[in-house]
């Protein structure tokens, strides 16, 4: 059985690491006994709701995200609705996870519409919030660690529901103790490092999501994760002993 | 008074630091005399008889500055110059303190200062060097900037505060680099490669600089040297890379024994240079470093012979014997230093042991996420070639995970945090006679220098060879 995997906008949305997180899905669902192919989304390309199982959403710096902007509002959006509403797996990191929601705004005179799909809305900021992150989630009991690094705050409506609690770091906005967002089976959220390589259960946890909307017959081979579980346990340990501060620009 | 003090004040504090083994005091000290003389570097700065060249940009820099200096002082000058790398300003007043008598004289006549870049703005207010040189721009450490193009906005708010005039020399082959030539009042130099045997007619990794640094198109490129670099158009506004003056071709790459290649500069004959230093950075740090020498006045042959005799500095790619083994240490700090440390050792035909060390201290930048834009899948294709692996630092473990997804057969065995036992570990799987390659980061390279230093094989990184 072959899982498709949809890579929006590689060419500009790919800061601090993303990457790792296209060849996390796609090692981790060939080690677990699955085909795996990776299709880049370019600027002009729409896509089908059962086209892909995953989409992947990176993070891009203010330039690039202006760049895509148009196409993913213009082009993309229905695409994007359509595959959402068919149960499609969606993960949207830093900027993805920006422009997945209503607005970006990153100065007074400049708004970036997004599409929506997250009922949040982002402000950019003079404070760049950077450092370790460490997450609970109510999705599985492990936390998730990663590496957070962005000038944009992001606040949730009340009809919006947040991926997880902040423990350590700042998450969505530095206020609420919220990180990320989550609906249908769209993630999104602000960490990187690369995320899912050292989140080995939040993968699995994508991957599992994904095979469940085929209803298809798979046996799901378990993967040997010491060193994944290794570095998890020192991400959460080095954040539990860093100092943050936000970092004015 | 105040400035004497400072001196003073400066110089005590570092031999307490060395007195009671707490590294180098090539920082700190540095610290203890702003306070007292906030300054104390445009005054020291002002004796040098020639001035000062400032050397900022992402890779390279270390290099390009111990080479600038060799140029220098091979043509009769007295230099000094960050030697460490210690770039941030408290470790730039550290070196000009070292060169000064106990009262703060000095009786250099240039000073070479490899500067942090976002250190840039402010070092370029205090003192007004001669000569600025840009290397290029990768992302790197944005866990302290943020994004590239932030980094970049340090430098150009560097420049536009240089007096009109100051020269300025330029990476013609990388456009973020070239957009900074924007900047009305300066004199640009251009220095690149001429040489599309060498180059690929793909980008071959993540990167960045695919728009234009004018109207933000993306770029056209005809071929590619690494990463972003080389030879670019933009196809809405004309921005395109300057016809160097100084460039290099017919460059021959032979892997970590160097490279051979001619250097053509405003004289019109080449000079042909056979160098030790491998890879193709090197190319290019030798070609800023010629540039800078020619636009500084300095004679073909001290230039040439310079570059002809130097060695390796501290981590970049250096050479120690330690008993019958020959170790290779390559500092890496980013995807860019990644992928040509890499590309160098793949055309080197013959085993060797890997150490990898990943350290996520403050100067390291405590984002490892770098790893996963460096083409670590690379390594799977030569790893015949590679004996064992070794992976230590703070941050093993993400590297350790890097390589397990780029295809290697990675266990936890070969994981060993500390890093004077992984410096055991590997030294002791290295076969007799052979060679391991050490690839740090930062900090981590600092701490292997230590372990070596303390064994013996190498001299503590802050006693100057004189």
């Amino acid at each position: 059985m072959k899982l498709k995997i949809g890579h929006l906008y590689p060419n500009q949305m790919n800061l601090y690491g993303d990457k790792g997180n296209i060849i996390a899905l796609q090692k981790r669902a060939e080690w677990h006994g699955l085909d795996a192919e990776v299709i880049p989304l370019c600027e002009g390309d729409t896509f089908l709701k059962n086209d892909f199982d995953v989409l992947f959403f990176g993070g891009g710096q203010d330039r690039e995200q202006k760049i895509i902007a148009e196409d993913l509002l213009k082009i993309k959006k229905n695409s994007i609705y359509d595959a959402v509403h068919n149960g499609v797996v969606v993960l949207a990191i830093c900027g993805g996870y920006q422009l997945l929601g209503e607005s970006f705004k990153i100065s007074e005179c400049e708004i970036l519409q997004g599409i929506g799909i997250f009922d949040t809305w982002t402000v950019a900021s003079n404070k760049r919030l950077i450092g370790n992150v460490v997450v609970q989630t109510d999705l599985f009991s492990r936390t998730l660690v990663g590496f957070e690094n962005h000038s944009g705050q992001t606040f949730l409506r009340p009809s919006a529901k947040a991926l997880g609690t902040v423990l350590t770091g700042f998450g969505n906005n530095g206020d609420d103790n919220q990180e990320g967002c989550m609906t249908h089976n769209v993630f999104g959220t602000y960490l990187h490092g690369a995320l899912l390589p050292k989140n080995p259960t939040f993968t699995d946890h994508l991957l599992k999501l994904a095979l469940m909307r085929r209803e298809e017959n798979w046996k799901w081979q378990p993967i040997e994760n010491e060193l994944e579980n290794q570095a998890h346990a020192i991400a959460e340990k080095i954040a539990k002993h860093s100092k943050i501060n936000p970092v004015v620009q | 008074m105040r400035y004497t003090l400072a001196v003073l004040a400066s110089n005590g504090s570092a031999k307490l630091i060395r007195l009671l083994k707490r590294g180098g005091g090539t920082s700190y000290p540095g610290l203890i005399a702003q306070r007292i003389d906030p300054n104390i570097l445009s005054k020291l700065n002002a004796q040098l008889k020639r001035g000062s060249v400032i050397v900022t940009g992402t890779n390279g820099k270390t290099t390009t500055t111990a080479l600038i200096q060799s140029i220098l002082k091979q043509s009769g000058l007295k230099v000094l110059y960050n030697k460490t790398g210690a770039n941030m300003l408290a470790g730039i007043i550290v070196s000009f303190l070292r060169a000064a008598d106990a009262l703060g004289k000095i009786e250099h006549d240039a000073a070479v200062i490899e500067t942090d870049e976002g250190v840039f703005p402010q070092l370029c207010q205090t003192i007004q060097p001669e000569l600025v040189v840009v290397t290029n721009f990768f992302r790197d450490q944005l866990d302290r900037y943020g994004e590239l193009d932030k980094t970049i906005s340090y430098i150009r708010m560097g420049l536009s505060k240089l007096p009109k005039g100051t020269k300025v020399l330029l990476n013609a082959d990388d456009p973020m680099v070239v957009g900074l030539s924007g900047i009305e009042g300066l004199k640009y130099f251009y220095f690149g490669l001429e040489d599309p045997e060498i180059a690929f007619q793909e980008m071959n990794q993540t990167a960045e600089g695919k728009y234009c640094p004018r109207c933000g198109t993306m770029l056209g490129y005809r071929h590619y040297y690494y990463s972003h670099m080389g030879d670019y158009r933009c196809p809405n506004c004309g921005f395109s890379r300057p016809k160097p003056t100084y460039f290099s071709d017919n460059i021959q790459l032979m892997g970590l024994n160097g490279s051979q290649f001619q250097l053509h500069d405003t004289d019109s004959k080449g000079i042909e240079i056979s160098t030790g230093l491998p890879g193709l950075y090197n190319v290019y740090n030798i070609l800023a470093a010629n540039a800078a020498g020619d636009i500084l006045g300095i004679d073909q042959k001290s230039r040439q012979t310079a570059i002809k005799g130097f060695q390796s500095v501290f981590g970049r790619m250096e050479r120690v014997q330690v008993q019958d083994k020959q170790i290779i240490m390559a500092l890496v700090k980013n995807p860019a230093g990644w992928n040509e440390v890499m590309r160098t050792l793949f055309q080197h035909r013959g085993k060797y042991h890997l150490l990898i060390a990943l350290n996520d201290q403050i100067p390291d930048g405590t984002d490892v996420s770098w790893i996963w834009d460096a083409d670590a899948e690379q390594l799977s294709a030569v790893s015949s070639s590679i004996t064992g692996f070794t992976i230590s630092g703070s941050r093993a473990y993400d590297m350790a995970v890097r390589l397990k997804y780029a295809g290697l057969d990675i266990k936890a065995e070969q994981v060993e945090m500390d890093i004077t036992k992984a410096w055991e570990k590997a030294l002791e799987a290295t076969v007799p006679s052979g060679i391991l390659v050490v690839v740090p980061n930062y900090t981590a390279m600092l701490a292997l220098q230590e372990v070596m230093a303390n064994q013996g094989y190498v001299k503590p990184y802050w006693e100057d060879k004189k």
